[in-house]
């Protein structure tokens, strides 16, 4: 599989790195609120966790559903894994992403030097998955659901490029506040994709497998 | 001019001695204040042979638009700064440099006006494809071929970003755009710059160094210009960027202002040191105020013969005014044998009068050497044999006319040894002469020609230090890469040839190595036959065909049956080519870069590896194309020594022939020209070895030199055997001593020069002063002895 898609995905998603005009109300009003979440995120030093993601595409004629497993690392070392219905694994460490799939069967490397677009891509996964929204604040409006838990709504702004791409991104924190329990994105043709963690283990030391990108042969 | 006529005209100029005397110093504050006003040319092409390769390709990179632009890196030292303080300062900074100076400041980028305008290119994508996507696109429309696709589409979506391209992949199941941008994507990253956009500014991609590009009509080779424009941008750098901020400027005009400071450095250097050692060996070894004339006369020579050069050349190169001061090592000789002479003889008339056939034919075979250099088609080269022949003119009739009028016979008949060698048996003396130079044959033999003209460059460190830091950066930009320029007289033309050149590249080397401006826009007539092209494939049933696959084999993925609807929906309309877009900041970009209309004539340009490999791919190719043009700097060296070394063979042949010539028919004997040969032969096989035992490389300046050390070499061979065969008593041996002695002084000094160049003129100088001095002294007399005789 060619690594030529990612840099459309970067130039979706490149503007949400441009930092734009003043905050709004929204922002403001929920400053407390992601105060304490950067509070709590901030003493979070691993992540474990499976997750379950839904796609309601309508290339597809049925909902895709997915099993993974998440790891994530404070220093911004990050491993995705997908193990059904195919496998799948994404490995952001060091200065480079790397890739491996059931169906290449090969690990893909790619720099994130020299590729600043794919840089700002995993810029933005890194944003979601470790909770710090506030560096989103120039690129979406900020729409408060529930303070308890917390549920937040992230509209991007219609003179972002993003908004070409996406209608909105649901965030969903869990009750004690500590880390995310569900992404919910939907995008502009009205494509749903949930991201439902669950069974999250956080500040346990990481096995060193699990920053392995080929799974081991059996 | 014989000895009675010479005699005759010696006295008339001592009976109006006041009036010739006026007439001289006249001559040369004429002179000097004329050099002020001489028209000086600043291009290398000065130096390459006419209709050469290299000229051309020298030329071509001179006439790119490109080459005179200045590239700006700004990063912060100690990042004190917020990144807003930071930009403010460099926009403000960027928004007061305004024409004439600087006519486009290139700061800004939006990023979201990129993406909107990738967008026109997408839409055009079916005229912009190539035979080979078209070939693609058959293998694809198969049942393996839409099987293969919609595994990796189905797989792709699984992936994180799948969320994000599903309505893609909708329109583009094929990756007919997707490819598009790629190449969009591969153009771009051709610039051979790594950076991103952030804050919709050009940033490295560590963002931590901003760019800024600046478009100038000044050109490079304009030292002035050049000048005022360093000075324009350091003033505005001064008022509105603070010393927090750190500012890296890499342009070809530091490189012209660099050699310049450097050379004139150099030569004030190098022009301080002969003249104190001049003065200090003159006064303190001849202890007579007047000796420091003898110094004096090859300058007067060069300082005359700037101002005839000048006329009879249109203009001349600087560096060969540099040259000029290395002359006026060649004509030093006529001086201090007269002044020898004079200060030995009884009488001034009777002792310049029993030199002046010695003298005059070391003028003559000087000048011969330098004659050759007319018969070049190199105009540097062809400026320099004028201004050396005039001077040389000027100082030997200086030597002959002025000189003696100004000093008094002294009648010291002693002979002064500077240096006292062991004197050998001159059988002994002539076989080691003749193994000598055996020996130095295969060390002479090891000497290439280096091509590699950016090895003179002598910018100085601080320019080369910012261009290695800006590397480091940025990455190596357009080093490394070919230039293949194709022309028309007009857009469309140039265009359609751009079109016919990359096709047939594309079929000898694939896509991947070029970046051509074909990939992105092609001419009108290849965008509407594509778009002809792309109505037959789809209309001759291919769409059916593929709808059918992708539903069929599609359910085994689980994709629906509409999936694709969106790409069906976008066949149904006609696609009809767009005009060139305005207003769209990409397309503009490449343009810029690929694109460049000068004179009534469109040149587009492709990018490919520098590599043997693809040059010798595309030669072919661009020579069946018309008026097509390939610039690499492989191929550049190449050529370079290919024309020099024609050059050098030319000039080579001429000389010596003139040379042998003038010296058979001067001294009316074959032995005793050979003879007197000699010691100019062992000057540059003494240079050729010295050369070779350092691994130095022979290059187009220190060519300059070794004529130079053949002329002045020759001088002392005629010199001794003159004085051997008439038994002559006027000081020969004291006065090539100091003739030697004073050129070594001359070109020891640019041993300490900074200028590789200058440095290189220096080295060969002294190797080959040297060693046909040597040869003068000990092997001159004892070949004499031994082929001609006793003294007579």
């Amino acid at each position: 599989m060619k690594p030529s898609v990612l840099p459309m995905i970067g130039i979706f998603c490149c503007a949400l790195s441009v930092f734009g005009g003043e905050s709004s109300n929204s922002w403001k009003n929920a400053a407390a609120l992601f105060q304490t979440l950067e509070k709590n995120f901030s003493t979070i030093q691993t992540v474990q966790t499976k997750f379950t993601e839904e796609k309601k595409l309508k290339i597809f004629d049925r909902v895709v559903r997915l099993e993974g497993r998440l790891a994530l690392e404070s220093s911004g070392r990050l491993a995705w894994r997908v193990d059904t219905p195919i496998q799948y694994v994404l490995v952001l460490k060091d200065d480079a992403a790397f890739q491996w799939d059931e169906e290449t069967r090969k690990v893909q490397r790619l720099p994130f030097s020299g590729n600043p677009v794919f840089e700002t891509v995993i810029a933005q996964i890194q944003c979601w998955f470790s909770g710090r929204f506030a560096a989103l604040e120039s690129d979406y409006d900020l729409q408060v659901l529930s303070e308890m838990p917390p549920r937040l709504v992230f509209r991007p702004r219609t003179d972002r490029m993003v908004a070409k791409a996406i209608r909105q991104v649901t965030v969903s924190i869990r009750e004690d506040q500590r880390y995310v329990e569900q992404i919910v994105i939907e995008d502009v043709s009205g494509d749903l994709t949930t991201i439902l963690f669950h069974d999250t283990v956080l500040n346990a030391p990481l096995n060193a497998d699990c920053w392995e990108v080929a799974p081991r042969e059996q | 001019m014989s000895s009675d006529r010479f005699s005759a005209t010696l006295l008339f100029l001592q009976r109006h001695k006041r009036f010739f005397f006026a007439s001289v110093i006249g001559l040369l504050l004429l002179s000097a204040v004329g050099a002020f006003t001489v028209p000086l040319q600043h291009s290398l092409l000065l130096m390459l042979p006419k209709g050469s390769e290299s000229r051309r390709m020298i030329r071509f990179l001179e006439d790119l638009d490109f080459s005179g632009k200045v590239i700006l890196s700004i990063s912060q030292r100690d990042e004190t700064l917020s990144r807003a303080e930071f930009l403010a300062q460099v926009d403000a900074f960027a928004g007061a440099l305004k024409p004439p100076l600087v006519t486009k400041v290139i700061s800004r980028m939006d990023d979201r006006q990129m993406i909107s305008d990738l967008q026109f290119f997408l839409q055009q994508t079916p005229g912009l494809l190539g035979a080979d996507d078209f070939q693609t696109l058959e293998k694809e429309i198969t049942p393996g071929g839409v099987e293969q696709i919609l595994r990796s589409k189905y797989l792709q979506l699984m992936k994180p970003e799948g969320s994000f391209v599903s309505e893609m992949i909708r329109r583009d199941p094929l990756d007919i755009q997707t490819r598009q941008i790629d190449r969009i994507r591969q153009l771009s990253s051709s610039f051979g710059y790594t950076m991103k956009i952030e804050d919709q500014h050009i940033f490295s991609a560590d963002g931590k160094n901003l760019l800024l590009i600046l478009e100038t009509p000044v050109r490079f080779t304009d030292s002035k210009g050049s000048r005022e424009l360093m000075d324009y941008l350091d003033r505005n750098q001064k008022q509105y960027i603070s010393p927090a901020i750190q500012v890296d400027t890499v342009c070809a005009h530091l490189h012209s202002l660099g050699n310049e400071a450097v050379i004139k450095r150099d030569i004030g250097w190098t022009l301080s040191i002969t003249a104190v050692a001049f003065i200090l060996l003159f006064l303190l070894y001849f202890k007579d105020l007047r000796a420091g004339l003898i110094f004096a006369i090859p300058f007067a020579g060069v300082l005359v013969a700037i101002n005839p050069s000048a006329l009879f050349m249109g203009a001349l190169s600087p560096m060969i005014l540099g040259f000029g001061s290395v002359l006026a090592g060649v004509s030093v000789d006529y001086g201090i044998h007269v002044y020898i002479a004079v200060r030995r003889g009884e009488s001034a008339i009777a002792a310049v009068r029993a030199i002046i056939r010695p003298l005059v034919l070391g003028a003559l075979t000087t000048s011969a050497v330098f004659t050759g250099f007319f018969f070049t088609r190199i105009d540097g080269y062809q400026q320099l044999a004028c201004l050396a022949l005039i001077s040389i003119l000027v100082a030997l009739a200086a030597a002959m006319f002025v000189l003696p009028l100004l000093i008094k016979p002294a009648k010291k008949t002693e002979i002064r040894r500077l240096i006292r060698f062991p004197v050998l048996p001159p059988r002994l003396t002539a076989a080691v002469f003749m193994l000598l130079m055996l020996v130095s044959i295969p060390l002479a033999m090891r000497i290439k020609f280096d091509g590699d003209i950016a090895r003179l460059d002598g910018s100085g460190r601080k320019v080369f230090e910012t261009e290695e830091r800006f590397r480091t950066i940025w990455g190596g930009g357009e080093m490394g890469l070919a230039i293949l320029s194709v022309s028309g007289p007009d857009y469309e033309n140039a265009l359609e040839q751009n079109d016919r050149f990359y096709n047939a590249a594309v079929r000898q080397t694939g896509r991947e190595s070029l970046s051509s401006f074909s990939t992105v826009w092609k001419s009108a007539a290849q965008r509407a036959e594509n778009a002809n092209r792309w109505k037959q494939f789809w209309d001759s049933g291919k769409k059916d065909t593929l709808q059918q696959l992708l539903t069929e084999k599609g359910r085994a993925f689980g994709f629906a049956d509409n999936a694709f609807k969106p790409f069906f929906e976008q066949l149904e309309v006609p696609f009809i080519p767009a005009e060139k877009p305005s207003g769209n900041l990409l397309f503009d970009q490449l343009q810029t870069r690929f694109v460049q209309q000068k004179n009534g004539i469109t040149q587009v340009f492709t990018f490919f590896p520098d590599t043997p490999e693809m040059v010798s791919a595309i030669t072919p190719l661009a020579e069946q194309t018309p008026g097509a043009q390939l610039v690499s700097r492989r191929t550049l060296s190449l050529s370079l020594k290919t024309d020099y070394t024609a050059e050098m063979a030319r000039i080579t042949a001429i000389a010596a022939v003139l040379m042998l010539t003038v010296t058979f028919l001067m001294l009316k004997n074959v032995r005793m020209a050979l003879i007197a040969l000699a010691p100019a032969s062992a000057g540059v096989m003494g240079m050729l070895a010295v050369m070779g035992l350092l691994h130095i490389d022979m290059n187009v300046v220190n060519l300059i030199a070794a004529v130079v050390v053949v002329g002045l070499c020759i001088d002392y061979g005629i010199f001794y055997t003159y004085a051997h065969v008439r038994s002559l008593d006027a000081g020969t041996s004291e006065a090539i001593a100091l003739s030697a002695g004073a050129t070594l002084l001359d070109a020891c000094a640019l041993l300490f020069a900074r200028h590789p160049a200058l440095f290189s003129i220096g080295l060969t100088l002294v190797s080959g002063v040297l060693a046909g001095y040597l040869t003068a002294l000990l092997a001159v007399p004892a070949l004499c002895r031994v082929f001609l005789g006793e003294r007579r």
